[in-house]
């Protein structure tokens, strides 16, 4: 199990999940809208392929930050 | 009470719940496998899953159960590899690196037979209305 701040623009939370866990399963779970913005674990941004990686190929062992933010062009 | 037994170099750790009662709670209450905590008393700080199938783990944050015991209870189990140091007690080395693991598996353990008894009764209630013609 790892510890996973999440969030977007409008809020921050806090879960606790299996490192086996997708990211996209997880943000679906979640109720995180990641088809728009930018989605990043720790500050790096996530590649295309990357959504359907567990925490655990991600490297992510214990905890980890997981945001998707949308910047809008006049932001 | 969640049980360790060490074996050569894995340790077993066992829930006092069977692997398919945590999974209907999973399933109907999933709130009730999370322990809350921190300043607020609303974010979670301890969570158990059954995972059935796979290895399971254990961390500060939570237990993955991955199978039950091969006893006729059915218990959920997991079943850790350990690397203890030369010369160390192995009691101490479990001790100290899963006893907040257990000590919150043992606070839900205590509360989930209660959630587990209504989601039961309510599964009942279901049953019992439902006619098949």
């Amino acid at each position: 199990m790892i510890q996973v701040n999440y969030g977007n623009n409008m809020k921050k939370e806090t879960a606790i999940v299996d490192e086996n866990t997708t990211i996209r399963s997880f943000l679906e779970d979640v109720g995180i809208d990641y088809s728009r913005g930018q989605t990043s674990i720790d500050g790096a941004p996530l590649n295309p392929g990357d959504m359907d990686k567990t925490f655990a190929q991600l490297g992510v062992t214990t905890r980890c930050f997981l945001f998707n933010v949308v910047k809008l062009d006049n932001a | 009470m969640a049980t360790i037994k060490v074996v050569g170099d894995v340790a077993v750790i066992a829930s006092s719940l069977k692997l398919e009662d945590i999974q209907r709670v999973q399933k109907y209450r999933p709130e009730a496998l999370t322990l809350m905590g921190g300043e607020d008393g609303k974010t979670p700080i301890f969570k158990v899953e059954a995972r059935p199938g796979t290895p399971g783990s254990v961390s500060v944050f939570g237990i993955t159960f991955g199978s039950a015991g091969h006893s006729e209870a059915g218990l959920a189990t997991v079943t850790v590899p350990l690397t203890v140091p030369a010369g160390a007690d192995v009691k101490n080395y479990v001790a100290d690196k899963y006893g907040s693991a257990i000590a919150n598996l043992q606070k839900l353990e205590t509360a989930i037979p209660t959630v587990l008894e209504a989601v039961n009764a309510e599964r009942t209630t279901l049953i019992s209305a439902i006619t098949v013609e």
